[in-house]
This record gives structure tokens, sequence and C-alpha cells, in this order.
């Protein structure tokens, strides 16, 4: 075993998800090692997920190398990671959002509150959407969990791909989410393009990017601005929230569903001297309104937000590692308007500010040629202020800082075959500036450690097939919302203790030979989650919940994940989930039971057939099966399986593209289920609109046609 | 103070059967609000009481509304055997009335529908929808028709028994800023009906001014008297005498409200115990055909306490420990008071159940072991 071999297998680690921690070391080794990095890298290119890597070999050597690692997709053939990655490419229609192509991956589970523009937000292996943190850059939109990040806010125009990570996540990103991470990574492909999308709904979404190079690779920018419009004016099926008289069911059109949305995002990319500087900032302009429960409409409730995350990033090779520094400000304010009183519980004029300050910086140090030990440390100060417009209630001011370090390495064991990556990471929360709310209970622990240590095994079983472990602790604190509860309804509990899971998962993994007219992957994994101190919202008094630690369950599940490319004409990505799950709570009413929202089987697929990229034609299928809305286990959601196509032509390599594509193509807006579902002998099945949240319907067939023009 | 409570409670002509008093007023016993709740949000207080009439049968069940505030469910507990059963699904937010032959189910804030259930067939009961935010409260039969408080609008929603929308008795005169008095609890009384307005802002349920209580009259379907009360008004029945209501006032969470009795006849109050006497807000009353009564008193640190006041006016006894936030209490034909007892949530010890209580002798008659349902019990009425 040499140095160089060891950096190359070192280069298909997806744990260098940020984008940076292997391309330094190519950069700081012997010319042999470029090259030996570049072959290597040629193979990953076509088997990271069977999706080539983009834009290679237009830049001078030197920095090709740098620049080509950064552009890598975590490989998952090299990483014990459970890890897919959707390419944001021309395999995806231009309809997708980040939440239909997160949903496309194994292990996960969109909801959504409407349709396009409405809120969305992803769970992993039947988690929480508290417990998945979405990152940008490897930069967490929501650290510890402190909100489900709303999806739609995204525009996947701006990504290159996103990396769903379930369970063991890179100890880079400084997180150890119960469910996973979802990293959002912003696009290096050079070029340039304009679009426009139009269609039902009053929905239309235009933009334009920019991603240049210059100073022959020494600078490099990217440039997007993205508007979106919808009206959200769908039609749904509505009961009038009378499940016995059919009289009174209509068809109704959604109504202050409306979203407006501006995005802007600019990346400035640098060499200084031997460092490489990244600077960036996105900006999100967002009002909408909001159409309240079905059964209760609201036609007046506003929600307007903005949001900035400003970032600075270096990074450089050293002799024997690489350093990498990172700081961030995110400013995200929020404010709801609600004077008739119709989403809450009295009239609501309310701004939430919430801010938050983070630096990481991670070093990987090349130990021996078997071992090269990384140290990642950071820290997080966040503070949150809630106003009151209308009335004189006060909100104290939140703050909370994080501290974390992990120190893991990568071990190459048995010449080669087995790699060990063990993670050592900690972190402490300071509670003591929290500013405590006047309730009575009891005092929140000032400052709370947390020790989430992981494992990860890759076995080479054969050249084209690796066996994958991983087991570790994982935990989510409570965020301020779960703290103090600012609205009416809502009382917070100051004495929550974090959320804590243990996960564990084994799976083989196995790619195509080169030669094969077939490339691609397949991999079949089964995985097991316990989680305990569960933070759950329950009733206090009437329409009073509270904030408590009661939860415990196991979420246990088999994935099987295929993606080829079939000759050069047909791509396809195809996964599949069967989850079991208990719910360990001793209440008699949800013991035992099923966890709402984790069905037995889940299925994505995503293929399409195309002629080189002049024709392309593709469909997407989820199929969810039956599953429980509810703890209680009552009320049962039908199978459901939606289908969309699209069809794509473009004309020249470069140039205009045209597409049409078609969500929910078979127009499925409503299913029935049991009328009382405590009477088993009352056999009478009602209607009721087709949800993913009870109460906020999905839209029915959706057409947008985009025109492209790219450059 | 307590003396001048419990010597106006025992001024009360104790009853021996009340089905005796029905012959004055509909309100066949002396139950509480639905509801006692503390929290300032929607939903009001709502009497949910039984309407029995003079030649009802005994009460064999118990009827109630069950919920764990995701979902709801009927669930009848008999009386004998103390077992429950889940009958249909239902607002996790609702409320129960029994009316003669019929329970009537309100899906409440966010619902805002009306189920009429033949007691008995629990599968297929008539059921319309209210306007969007009505957040209905109460449900009284009432003349030929069925009453309903809403406390999101300024009206008394009128519907016929085949449920078709006969009318409305406008509140709107009373309206405060928020567009609504806040109509919660009915007493009835013949063909007059009794309205507690609670005139809240409902931005932060502070008060927006003194509680009102309306009188109306069924047949012309309009309000025909009003009085002046304490804030946030809820208002029980008196067991004999139809001319008196028990009005309890105060802001939930402070003990600043009292226990008084108004006299509809002439409109005088007399105050019976006053919230800081007892350390809380007065959540619920009731009293026994004996005279005996039975009260509920939340604690600002999130506590229930029940005290029973004895017919001979010699004080109150606490009835066991401070209990985890608790609904009720309401009283059947026997005497018993049940008591809905949450999950203790702040020490995740005690589960919660139905505690079921003799009045008379103040005895916990399920201390071997709470009454269990599949959900928490929000709401009870007999039958």
């Amino acid at each position: 075993m040499t140095p160089t071999a060891n950096i190359t297998s070192l280069s298909r680690a997806p744990l260098r998800v940020c984008g940076f921690a292997v391309a330094l070391f190519g950069l700081l080794l012997a010319p042999a090692a470029h090259a030996q990095e570049s072959e290597g890298q040629e193979a990953e290119g076509q088997d990271a997920e069977g999706q080539g890597s983009e834009g290679q070999g237009s830049e001078g050597q030197g920095s090709m190398v740098v620049r080509d690692k950064r552009l890598d997709a975590p490989d998952a053939q090299g990483t014990s990671a459970a890890v897919t990655i959707i390419q944001v490419d021309e395999r995806i229609p231009a309809s997708w959002d980040v939440g239909a192509a997160v949903d496309s991956a194994s292990g996960t589970t969109v909801t959504r509150l409407g349709g396009l523009g409405d809120f969305s937000s992803v769970s992993i292996r039947g988690s929480s959407t508290r417990q998945v943190q979405v990152h940008l850059d490897g930069i967490p939109l929501n650290p510890d969990g402190s909100s489900s990040v709303n999806l739609s806010e995204l525009p996947l125009q701006a990504f290159e791909r996103v990396e769903v990570y379930r369970g063991n996540a890179p100890p880079q990103l400084g997180a150890a989410p119960i469910g996973g991470v979802v990293n959002l990574v912003t696009s290096q492909r050079p070029g340039s393009a304009v679009y426009a999308t139009g269609g039902s709904f009053n929905t239309a979404r235009m933009g334009a990017s920019l991603n240049h190079s210059a100073l022959d690779g020494g600078l490099r920018t990217l440039v997007l601005v993205d508007a979106f419009h919808t009206q959200g004016d769908f039609t749904f099926f509505n009961d009038s929230g009378t499940r016995y008289n059919l009289m009174d069911d209509a068809i109704q059109e959604r109504v202050n569903n409306d979203t407006d949305q501006l995005s802007a995002l600019m990346r400035v990319q640098g060499e200084l001297g031997p460092w490489q500087l990244t600077v960036m900032d996105t900006a999100m302009q967002r009002e909408e309104g909001l159409p309240g429960h079905s059964g209760s409409r609201a036609f007046d409730a506003r929600l307007e937000g903005f949001r900035n995350l400003g970032a600075v990033e270096l990074e450089r090779g050293l002799a024997r590692g690489r350093f990498q520094a990172r700081a961030w400000h995110q400013h995200r304010r929020e404010t709801l308007l609600d004077l008739e009183g119709e989403v809450g519980a009295g009239t609501q004029h309310l701004s939430t500010v919430s801010q938050q300050l983070g630096v990481l910086s991670s070093g990987s140090w090349v130990a021996s040629p078997a071992v090269v030990a990384s140290l990642t440390a950071w820290g997080r100060w966040d503070r949150g202020l809630t106003e009151d417009w209308l009335g004189d209630a006060s909100f104290p001011l939140h703050k909370r800082a994080t501290y974390g370090a992990a120190l893991s390495a990568d071990l190459w064991l048995l010449n080669d075959r087995l790699r060990l990556t063990p993670v050592l990471q900690g972190g402490v929360l300071d509670n003591r500036e929290l500013g405590l709310e006047e309730v009575d209970t009891p005092e929140p622990v000032p400052l709370q450690p947390s020790f989430t240590p992981r494992i990860g095994a890759l076995v080479q079983l054969q050249p084209n097939l690796v066996f994958k472990a991983n087991a570790g602790r994982y935990f989510r604190p409570p965020d301020f919302a779960e703290l103090y509860g600012d609205r009416g309804a809502l009382l917070g509990n100051e004495a929550l203790r974090p959320e804590q899971g243990w996960q564990a998962d084994v799976g083989l993994r196995a790619r195509s030979p080169e030669h094969w007219w077939l490339q691609g992957s397949v991999e079949l994994g089964h995985f097991w989650q316990s989680s305990t101190d569960l933070i759950t919202w329950v009733q206090n008094s009437q329409r009073t919940l509270v904030a408590q630690n009661i939860g415990q369950a196991w979420t246990q599940g088999v994935e099987l994940s295929v993606q080829g490319d079939l000759a050069g004409w047909v791509d396809l990505q195809w996964n599949l989930t069967r989850m079991a799950s208990v719910n360990l709570v001793p209440d008699p009413a949800v013991a035992d039971n099923q966890l709402p929202r984790v069905p037995l089987w889940e299925l994505s697929t995503q293929s399409s057939v195309h002629w080189g990229e002049r024709v392309r034609v593709g469909h997407h299928w989820t199929y969810v099966a039956q599953n429980y809305w509810d703890s209680t286990n009552w009320y049962l959601t039908p199978p459901r399986s939606l289908h969309g196509v699209f069809v794509r032509t473009q004309p020249f390599e470069k140039g205009p593209s045209i597409e049409a594509s078609v969500l929910n193509l078979q127009n499925r807006q409503v299913e029935s289920v049991p009328r009382n579902v405590l009477d088993p002998k009352d056999p009478s099945l009602i209607l009721q609109p087709l949800t993913d949240f009870v109460g906020y319907p999905l839209p029915g067939r959706t057409v947008l046609l985009t025109l492209r023009w790219e450059a | 103070m307590i003396l001048s409570m419990l010597a106006l409670l025992i001024g009360c002509p104790p009853s021996t059967d009340l089905e005796d008093t029905a012959d004055t007023s509909t309100e066949g016993d002396a139950d509480t609000d639905a509801d006692s709740d503390t929290d300032a949000d929607a939903d009001a207080d709502a009497d949910t009481d039984t309407d029995s009439d003079a030649d009802a049968d005994p009460h064999s069940t118990a009827l109630a509304t069950t919920t764990n505030y995701s979902v709801g469910a009927l669930t009848s507990f008999d009386l004998g055997s103390r077992q429950s059963k889940d009958l249909a699904d239902i607002a996790s937010d609702s409320a129960i009335i029994v009316a003669g032959d019929y329970a009537i189910q309100l899906g409440r804030l966010g619902f805002d529908y009306v189920r009429l259930y033949t007691i008995g067939d629990w599968s297929n009961p008539l059921e319309f929808s209210l306007a969007e935010g009505a957040n209905p409260q109460d449900a009284h039969l009432c003349g030929e028709n069925l009453f309903i408080s809403q406390y999101g609008l300024d009206k008394i929603a009128i519907y016929s028994p085949t449920g078709n929308p006969v009318g409305a008795v406008d509140l709107s005169s009373y309206s405060d800023a928020d567009g609504a008095p806040e109509a919660a609890a009915m007493v009835q009384d013949g063909e007059r009906l009794f309205v507690a307005l609670q005139i809240m802002n409902t931005e932060d349920f502070s008060s927006a001014g003194p509680g009102k209580i309306v009188e109306i009259d069924c047949n012309t379907q309009s309000i025909t008297q009003d009085w002046e009360v304490g804030v946030n008004p809820r208002i029980d029945a008196h067991p004999e005498d139809p001319e008196l209501l028990f009005v309890r006032s105060g802001l939930y969470g402070s003990p600043d409200g009292a226990v008084n009795i108004l006299n509809v006849s002439n409109g005088s109050q007399e105050l019976v115990v006053n919230e800081s006497e007892v350390g809380g807000d007065v959540a619920g009353l009731v009293l026994s055909s004996t005279g005996a009564a039975l009260l509920h008193v939340y604690t600002p640190s999130y506590a229930s306490q029940f005290f029973c006041v004895d017919p001979g006016g010699e004080g109150l006894t606490q009835l066991g420990t401070d209990m985890p936030y608790s609904n009720g209490p309401w009283i059947n034909d026997r005497d018993e008071a049940w008591i809905g007892v949450s999950d203790d949530w702040q020490t995740e010890e005690a589960d919660g159940g139905v505690m079921v209580v003799d009045v008379n002798s103040c005895q916990d008659l399920t201390s071997g072991g709470l009454l269990t349902s599949t959900l928490g019990v929000s709401d009870i009425a007999f039958y």
C-alpha cells in the first residue's frame, strides 16, 4: 500500500460531501498521484450512482484536479454510508421541485400540504421531519432539527445534485440527526441558461443562471435568479367535514393558496495563493396565502418570509492533509398575518426573526498509509425573537449556543479490503442565555452535553461488490418552539431532554463492470433505528398542547435501490423500501401501533428513454402502500399510486429545448375510506380528498410546459 | 366566605330526586361545563348537560367524547360494569349533549358540524355542517328546533330536527371588536334559553368587557332580556329553581373570578365564592340530589383540586391530593360525579382515566383504579 493508493481510495469517499475533503490531497501529491486520481475519477464518473460527473476536463490540469474533485458526487460504492445521489440534470423533468427530487430517493417520504409551491418536508426511514437536517453546500439550514425545512423554498435549478444520507452522515457536516441528512450541492457545471415554465393553476417559474469561469479557472462565478408564482387554485373534493352527510359534498377551488417567491444565489470561488476562497450568498423572499384546513378554510391569512444565508469558506492543502474553515450567517424572518383568527387560536400578527451564526473547521491528516485522521469542530449561536404586532404580548429573546467536535478516521485494513470509519462526536448545548418564559416549569439544563459516536465499515467482497455496515447514536435537542411555545395553543416545556436514537444498517452494493452494456448498480440494505425521549405535543387542556418527552419507537426496513443506464438509451432509478415500525409508548391507545405515515411499502421509479438529448421521454411513479395517519391506527390511508410523464426535445447540443410534463397523470383526487372506523359492522365507504396531511388536499393533474435555452 | 358559599348552596332546597325537578326545568342534572378549560384558547366552556324529562329512565350509560387531540371518539361507559366502548369516530374537539332520545355531538373549533344520533344507533346520525368558523359550543332542542351557540359567530344558529337551517338569533349588538360576543354555554328552561356571552378578545383571550347572559324565547327566536355579569361567564343550571343560574366568571389561569347566583326573575346576583378564596379557577361545580356539592379548582400551577362541600355546611374537604389536569365533573342521577383525569404530563407517572366520586359521601368509587377508555375523556353526558 502506498500513500498514493490511499489517497486514491480516499478520493472515492463520500465523506467529502462538503466537496472539499479529497480535492486538496490530490493537489498536494506527486504528479503520479494526480494521474491516478484522474483515472480513478474517470471510473467514478461512471459509477457514482451511474450518473457521470459533469464538466470535467475543460480546465488546466492542475485546477482540473482540484475542481473536478469538488464536482464529484460521493461514491456510493466507496463509502459505508447509505447514500443516494440525485443528479439534477436532463434525466429529471423540469417540473420537479426539490421535494420531488428528494422523494425519488430510497427511504424518503415527502409530505406536501398542497401542490407546487406549498409547504413540503421530508422524513427519512420513518423519522419525523425534524429529525432530518437539510444542508446547502454543507451549511445546515435547520441545525439540530430546529424546524422542518420547507423544501419548496429551494429552487431545484440552483443545484447540481441532491445527496440523501440515510442515517450515518459525514462528520464534516457537523450533524448527527436521527433520520439523516439531505445535502443540496450548488451547481458547478459551466454554462448559462434561461428557462420559463407555465401551466396549471396559474403556475409560472422563470429564471436564469450563469456559471462562468475566468482567469483560467481561477475565478468561478455562479449566479442564479429564480422567480416562482402559483395561484394554487386547484379543485378538490370537500365533504364539508360531514362524513355522514353526502348532500353537502362538493368540488371546491382551493382559495388563498397563492405563492410568490423570488430566490437568488451567488457564489464566487477563486484561488488566493494556496487557498481556495468561496463566498456565497443566497436570499429568498416569499409571500403566500395560508389556505388552512379544507374543512375550515382561511381566506385572508398570509405568511411572508425572508431568508438570507451568507457564507465564506477557505480551504487549502497541507503537506499531509488539508484544512478547511467556513463561517456562515443565516437570517430568517417570518411574519404571520391572521387578523381574522383563521389559522390559529385568536387573531395574530406575529413576526419571528431567527438568526444563526456558525463556524466550522475541518482538517485531515494522513497519519500513515493506512490511516487518515480528521478533526471537525464547530460552533453555532442561535437566537430567536417573536414580536406581537397586534397586542401587548411580549416574548423574551431566546439565545442558545452549540459547540461540537468530531474526531474521525479512515482506516484501511486487510489489504484495503476493509475500510473502517469510526467517529467520536460530541457537543454541548449552552442554554444559559435561553431567555425564560414566565411559566412554572423546571429550569433547563444549563449545559447539555451530547455524545454521538458512530462507526461505518466497508468491505470489498469482489471488485464490484461491497458490504456496508453502520451503527451509531444520534440526537436532536428541543427547538425554541418546543422549549417555549410562543403561540397561544402551544406551551413549551423548558425541561425537555433531547431526542436520542440508535441506528444501524447493513447492505450489499454491486455495480456493473465497466465493459457491460448495462451500467448501473444494485443496493440492498436493512436498517434498524430506535428512538427514545421523542418530543411530542401532548394535550395539557382543551386545545392547549405541551411538549414533552414521551415517545419511544423503533423502525426497521429493507431498502432496494436499482439504477442504471441501458446501452445509452434508457436511464432508470428505482427505489423500493419496506418498513415496519412499532410505537413503544405505553399509552394503550397507541402502544405497539404502527407509527403514523410509515407505510409498509414505498416505491419510487424514475425512467426515461432518450435518443441522445434530442428527444427524451420519461416516466416517474410513486407507490405508497396503505398507512395510518394517526398514532391510534384508526385512520388507514389507502394505497396510493401516482404517475407522471414528460417529453422533451432539444434539437441541438446547446440552445433551446421544450418540455411538456404532467404530474398526477391519472388525476387522482379522492380515495375511499370506511365511514365509521370504529364500527366494523358498518360497511359504508366514503370519499375523502387525497392528502398527505389531513385537511390539506393535493392537486389533481398538473400540466406544465417549459422552455429552456442553454448556452 | 366559604361559609357563605355553603349557606347559599345549602339554601337551595335539597332535591331527593332530580327527575322531580324536571317538571320545572328540562335541565335534568346540575352538571357543569363540558370543558373546564384553564387555557386561553378559542374553546369556551360548553354546557353540555343532559336534557332529561320527567319520565326519563334512570341513567344507565355515560356517553363521552374522548380524544387525544389528534383523533376523537364517541365512547360509552356502562354505569354498572364501568366498561367502555368506542362507538364512532368523531372530531377530536367535541362536545356531547343528551336530549331525550337523542345525543347531540358538536364538532367544535375547525370542525364546525353537528351530529344528531338516535341513542343506540351510532352509525346513522343526522349530520350537517355549520358556517366556517362557527365553533359550536352547546346545543339544545328547544321548542321545535335545535339551537346552537357558536363561539366564532354573532348569532345563535337554529336548525330544524331534519338539519335544515330555519333561522338565527342575532347577537351582533353584543359583539366586541372581534365581531362576535363568544356565545358559549346555554341553559334551558322550558321554551326559553339562557346563553352566556363571554365577550372575549380572541386575539389573546383577554376580556373585552363584562360578560352577558341573554334570555332567548325559543318560539319567537328573539332575545327577551339580558344581564351583565362578571368577565368570561360560564353558566350552570340550578337543580331546583329555574329562575336561578350559577354563573362562574373570571379569566383562565388567574384566580380573579367568582361564582355567583343570578336570579333571572329580578336580576339580582349573590356571591357564592371568590376564586381567590379557593386559590384558583373554579373550573366546575356539581350538586347532588341531597345538596352536597363537588367543586373543581384549577390552580395556577396546572393542578386540579376537587373539594367536597357537604350538605351540612361544615366546610370544604379536598378529595385526595392535587391531580393532573382534569375535566369535569359531570353528575348523574346516582349522585356520582365523573371526572376525566389526564395523564400526568409533568411527571409522566400517572395514567389517565375516569374517576367516579360519590358526591354525598365524598368517596372515590374508583380508588382501585380509574375507569379506562382508549382516549381521554373530554365531555360526558348521561342517559
